[in-house]
């Protein structure tokens, strides 16, 4: 893979605060191509343009749950590695989802900038 | 079992203590001001629109509105790191999610707003120093 070009990563994330913030974060942080959604259902439209990586709340309020959204990816797309955000008291349902397939998880406020683009470029890399 | 200051405080319906710690958010932004400002603009603007819908919600006992309401309000509130609201939405959306009292959920939700309305004055002020 040549990232000689952006890393094109999909938020899925339905609190537009905080994927404002992470939104702008990883374009100062480094070279990374954003598109977020506020559901699955629109992450799911979009699927076919294969980003590199995806980050998704695993608690999506509106439509399609991060759960559900999750197992429709990770079924159409299994070599697109998924990292999942969860809050502080969410931590359980994030293990559970990790353990279904997803490359990691992050809680919200436990990460910096720095750690999240390690973790991004680790399952990129595939390793 | 001893409560902190703060916890003492929202019981009198007073704060005195700094509910924000912009720590994570600067460190986020990579502390660019014109970033930070940014960030606390949306969240100026976010906040009492997600209180309102919490308020709306417990107007119609619609406990599906303030179980997520709730959910994502810690999001918002923890990008300023006001980690004294994460137990009381925790305990609304708990409370939300299991569609049972209301009464609860109002008194929790004052306590929501008093903490809110305190963290929207500091930004405010805060963001003074961004311009």
């Amino acid at each position: 893979m040549n990232h000689q070009t952006a890393i094109s990563i999909f938020i899925v994330e339905d609190n537009f605060l905080y994927t404002y913030m992470l939104e702008s974060a990883l374009k100062e942080h480094g070279n990374f191509k954003v598109t977020a959604f506020a559901t699955g259902e629109e992450c799911l439209e979009l699927l076919d343009n294969n980003p590199d990586i995806i980050i998704l709340d695993h608690l999506l309020g509106k439509g399609m749950n991060g759960l559900a959204t999750f197992k429709i990816i990770h079924s159409r797309k299994p070599k697109i590695p998924i990292i999942i955000l969860s809050c502080q008291t969410d931590a359980q349902v994030a293990i559970d989802t990790m353990k279904a397939g997803a490359y990691d998880y992050i809680q919200k406020q436990n990460y910096s900038i720095g750690e999240l683009e390690k973790t991004l470029l680790k399952a990129i890399r595939g390793n | 079992m001893l409560k902190s200051e703060s916890e003492k405080d929202i019981q009198k319906n007073t704060i005195i203590e700094p509910v924000c710690d912009l720590t994570y958010l600067s460190e986020m932004t990579g502390g660019k001001k014109n970033m930070m400002k940014a960030i606390m603009d949306v969240f100026l603007k976010q906040i009492p629109e997600e209180l309102q819908s919490i308020t709306d919600g417990i107007a119609k006992a619609d406990y599906l509105v303030i179980k997520n309401y709730s959910h994502t309000m810690k999001s918002s509130v923890s990008i300023m790191s006001i980690s004294i609201l994460i137990p009381i939405l925790k305990e609304m959306e708990d409370l939300g999610a299991k569609a049972t009292d209301l009464d609860k959920i109002k008194q929790l939700n004052q306590q929501l707003n008093l903490i809110c309305n305190q963290a929207i004055r500091e930004i405010e002020k805060e963001k003074l120093n961004y311009i």
